[in-house]
């Protein structure tokens, strides 16, 4: 009887310095150890069935990560995000688990946007980085070039900006609120800002505060507490 | 001029840049299984070094192993420190950051003991760059009271000549018991003068500290003598052994990136009984010790409940040869058939048997390809290494192998054997033909053959010791001989660039006067050696020049017999006598059987017949001790089992025709129950 569960995880510190790849090989190692029944596929290299709604780069911190995975037999999603904690090495940590239907849509066809917290340490910062934040926001293209497979692309990053908001501008770290655009296709990157200001060597910390779904609260069950995943909007960030 | 780091100024510090190195991950540590214990409530802090990135650092069993021994002791800290990548090691010279152990991130020089695991000769220069990126000076005469001792061990310091400035001791053998006792000396000598500090080095048996010894030349530049300068300094310097393996680790560190060997490890066997005579680790980890079938299974289970590993080694040099292999491989594929754990076996002996264990252990996954090993492609260049696997057997696995649907045959070979000859080059493209062909018959165009050539560097303690390398020209030509003779599809050929052949060999053949060579090329920018695009062969040559020394007299003279050679006061358990004699049979074409079926006293009875004594009969490959034991009989010098026809033919007539070594599984041929007490 497979059952998919859905997953709030937290990518923290230090292990914000893996990328995708490590992140994925991390959960599955912890699942193993959990003894957890992952749903593997078929085939000569079988993988576990796990799926993320949004990969995460090497550097950002994520506070709501999403992740489905696919278990053999039904679990109490409580009894496997403990079973989970205790395979969790500093950084990472399952915030809640639920269950959602098997028909659901994939998770990564429901982001639609992100939101970050960016913060660059400001004895690092040109004298006029205010003026270049507003040059940033007022410009209408802002050309940036991407890697795809072998070639280079140029695209407009700033119409994936939605919002930049500044948050504290006498600290230490410069902070700020980022919302962007987060589609197949169409991503926005806080460090791609960072270096579009020419802040590339500016030591910064970006954290991915949550994912914006496309509105999913019918299908997003939780049939486990009576919890429903958005009890947690108030100190997590709205996931659903 | 460099800012005194703390750790928690060191964690800030990369917290500003790692952004902008590949893979900071590798510099962070916080993987899981990582031991981080109280700095200030703990006395004793060893740092273990692995010259070399974390990629490949975290790939390496040894230091895996002394980890563990050392963090299961309440009284000491055992850290990890790799070397950063040129990126990241650009950063951290600029910002004057230090060398910092992953866990703590305390700077190396506050360490007690620093560690460093040096399995290849390549990794010389990196050992000068960790110790100048540390802060601590490279030479061990200009360290001060309060510097760590830096002592190397591993297979790359059997020969620790040509490193021996750079060292405050090395550690001959095997260090699971002895890294104790070296953390102890290192902790209770802190701020004695530190040549009382090598005193305390040097009472530990398997220590050799290269200050303690005085080094004379012949006219013509050979080692006239060596000789010890102090009372603790022992002569010849015996390795350590442990009688039996102790229990393996199982709680690994799990890496979050993806390093070289990213899996976890058992090692089932230790030591190998073949001969085979280019071969170092046969050599220097004599005598073969078994690992209880038990101990092996019990700690592939926790392994997988400790690390979620999906992939699992087990490893010796010679796994067909593990006393139980079959009966390991039959348990293992039962408990984990629909676990997906992949399990692999490497250095199988190319036999059938080979063919049914790998097909066992990929349960029909995941055929990817299979390894043969042969070294040499003629019945007599075999002969002459002692691997006496014949042609035709080997054609007939690879017909068994491609028949069950493996696409892909690795052969590795070895060209600058003594006495090969053109036609031994030739044989190797003659034999790749014949089992391609071989392949193509049962899967056509997907059948491949990759062929993997090295030069052979002959190393300290094996019976090549006394021969050349290879001249330059010579191997460019067999290259050249391959590479023509591989160039249809279906092949795929990989070989060592001479020059990268010639600085393994003379910094494993070296003496003490090629640490200037060795620092003077760091100066110049020779570091990570063993990465071919960062190899400066260049910085090598000009090294030699400005010191005045020439890397073909120490890479390509044959040694005579008689010279003292630069790593004769190390003894590894193999008598010179056996080494010598084994070189001749090599010259007469002689081949010798598999020593469990004869025992040539090499030497590992001589020197350790009390641990013998320790152990149960079974766990040694090596004969028992002791009147009435089963065993093999026992030989005072090796006796061929066969002497080549072509090379020796008068020989050959008085030992009788060619015959198989020890097959894996066949139960011995003279298991003789002897009742007096043979001295081996
Ligand atoms: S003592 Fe005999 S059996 Fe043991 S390793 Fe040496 S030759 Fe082999």
């Amino acid at each position: 009887m497979t059952q998919r569960l859905r997953l709030l995880y937290e990518k923290g510190h230090p292990v914000r310095w893996l990328g995708h790849l490590d992140v994925a090989r991390f959960w599955e190692r912890a699942l193993r150890r959990a003894d957890i029944p992952v749903v593997y596929s078929q085939g000569y290299n079988p993988q576990p069935k796990i799926q993320f709604a949004s990969a995460l780069p090497v550097g950002f911190s994520g506070r709501a990560e999403l992740m489905d995975i696919w278990v053999a037999s039904p679990q109490q999603p409580e009894q496997v995000r403990q079973a989970l904690n205790a395979q969790c090495p500093r950084g990472f940590r399952v915030i809640r688990a639920w269950e959602v239907p098997l028909k659901a849509p994939a998770l990564p066809t429901l982001v639609r946007e992100a939101e970050y917290l960016v913060q660059v340490e400001r004895a690092f910062l040109p004298a006029d980085w205010r003026e270049q934040v507003q040059r940033f926001l007022k410009a209408e293209e802002i050309w940036r070039e991407k890697r795809r497979k072998k070639s280079w692309v140029r695209y407009n990053l700033r119409p994936l900006i939605l919002d930049l908001r500044l948050e504290d501008t006498e600290g230490e770290w410069v902070t700020f609120t980022l919302r962007v655009k987060s589609e197949p296709g169409a991503t926005g990157r806080p460090d791609e800002v960072l270096n579009a200001l020419g802040w590339e060597d500016v030591p910064r910390r970006i954290e991915r505060l949550r994912l914006i779904l496309k509105e999913e609260r019918s299908q997003v069950q939780d049939q486990d507490d009576g919890q429903r995943p958005e009890d947690q909007s108030e100190e997590k960030g709205d996931i659903t | 001029m460099r800012e005194t780091y703390t750790p928690s100024s060191i964690a800030r510090e990369l917290e500003r840049f790692l952004h902008k190195v590949q893979r900071p991950a590798r510099y962070v540590g916080g993987e899981w299984n990582q031991v981080v214990k109280d700095w200030d409530a703990t006395p004793i802090h060893v740092a273990l070094v692995f010259p070399d990135i974390y990629d490949l650092g975290m790939s390496n069993l040894g230091l895996a192993i002394l980890y563990d021994v050392l963090n299961r002791d309440p009284h000491i800290l055992a850290e990890r420190v790799f070397l950063p990548w040129v990126d990241m090691e650009a950063e951290m010279r600029a910002r004057g950051i230090p060398l910092y152990s992953l866990e703590s991130k305390h700077p190396l020089r506050d360490f007690d003991l620093v560690g460093v695991s040096v399995p290849y000769e390549q990794l010389y220069t990196n050992v000068l760059n960790m110790l100048d990126l540390a802060g601590i000076p490279l030479r061990a005469a200009d360290r001060g009271d309060d510097d760590p001792l830096i002592v190397a061990g591993g297979s790359g310091v059997t020969n620790p000549e040509p490193m021996w400035a750079f060292f405050d001791a090395f550690f001959i053998g095997e260090g699971e018991e002895a890294i104790l006792e070296l953390a102890r000396a290192a902790h209770e000598t802190r701020g004695q003068p530190r040549y009382e500090r090598w005193k305390a080095l040097a009472r530990i048996p398997g220590v050799y500290v290269p200050h303690f010894y005085r080094v004379s030349y012949n006219e013509d530049g050979t080692v006239r003598d060596v000789s010890p300068t102090e009372p603790e300094a022992a002569m010849p310097v015996l390795k350590r052994i442990v009688p039996l393996l102790p229990p393996p680790v199982t709680r690994f560190i799990v890496p979050y990136i993806d390093i070289v060997h990213n899996r976890g490890a058992v090692e089932i066997m230790r030591g190998c009984t073949r001969g085979c005579r280019y071969c170092h680790a046969g050599m220097i980890y004599r005598p073969v010790r078994n690992r209880p079938l038990e101990e092996v299974l019990q700690a592939v289970d926790d392994i997988v409940r400790h690390t979620g590993f999906e992939e699992i080694s087990l490893l010796s040099l010679s796994s067909s040869d593990y006393e139980w292999v079959g009966e390991l491989v039959q348990e293992l594929t039962r408990r984990y058939k629909d676990k997906r754990l992949a399990l692999s076996l490497p250095s199988l002996r190319i036999e059938s048997f080979s063919v049914d264990l790998m097909e066992a252990l990929e349960g029909g996954r995941r055929r990817s390809g299979f390894t043969f090993a042969p070294e040499a492609a003629t019945d007599r260049l075999r002969d002459v290494i002692n691997k006496p696997i014949p042609t035709q057997q080997m054609l007939d696995v690879a017909e068994e192998v491609y028949r069950r649907g493996w696409t892909t045959i690795k052969m590795y070979f070895m060209i600058g054997h003594p006495t090969q000859t053109r036609e031994d080059v030739e044989a190797i493209v003659d034999l790749a033909h014949r089992v391609l062909a071989i392949g193509r018959k049962h899967l056509g165009r997907k059948a491949k053959v990759r062929v993997g050539v090295s030069t052979l560097v002959p190393k300290p303690h094996t019976p090549f010791q006394w021969v050349e390398l290879a001249g330059e020209a010579e191997i460019w030509e067999q290259i050249h001989i391959l590479q023509r003779g591989l160039k249809k599809p279906g092949f795929h050929l990989s070989w060592n660039h001479p020059h990268e052949t010639l600085v393994e060999a003379f910094l494993s053949r070296g003496d003490r006067r090629l640490a200037d060579v060795i620092e003077r090329a760091w100066q110049l920018g020779a570091k990570f050696d063993a990465w071919g695009d960062q190899f400066r062969y260049d910085a090598w040559m000009r090294a030699f020049a400005e010191v005045g020394l020439d890397p073909e007299w120490y890479a390509r003279r044959p040694r005579d017999l008689n010279e003292t050679l630069p790593w004769d006061h190390i003894n590894v358990g193999v008598k010179k006598a056996f080494l010598q004699q084994e070189y001749l049979h090599a010259l007469q074409g002689a081949v010798i059987d598999d020593c469990r079926e004869y025992c040539y006293s090499c030497g590992i009875l001589t020197y350790f017949k009390h641990l013998r004594r320790q152990v149960p009969d079974e766990a040694w490959g090596c004969p028992p001790l002791g009147r009435g034991k089963k065993r093999q009989p026992v030989a005072p010098r090796p006796v061929p089992m066969y002497v080549n026809e072509e090379m020796s033919p008068d020989l050959a007539a008085k030992y009788g025709p060619r015959r198989l070594q020890r097959e894996s599984r066949t139960p011995r041929r003279n298991p003789t129950p002897v009742t007096t007490e043979q001295k081996p």
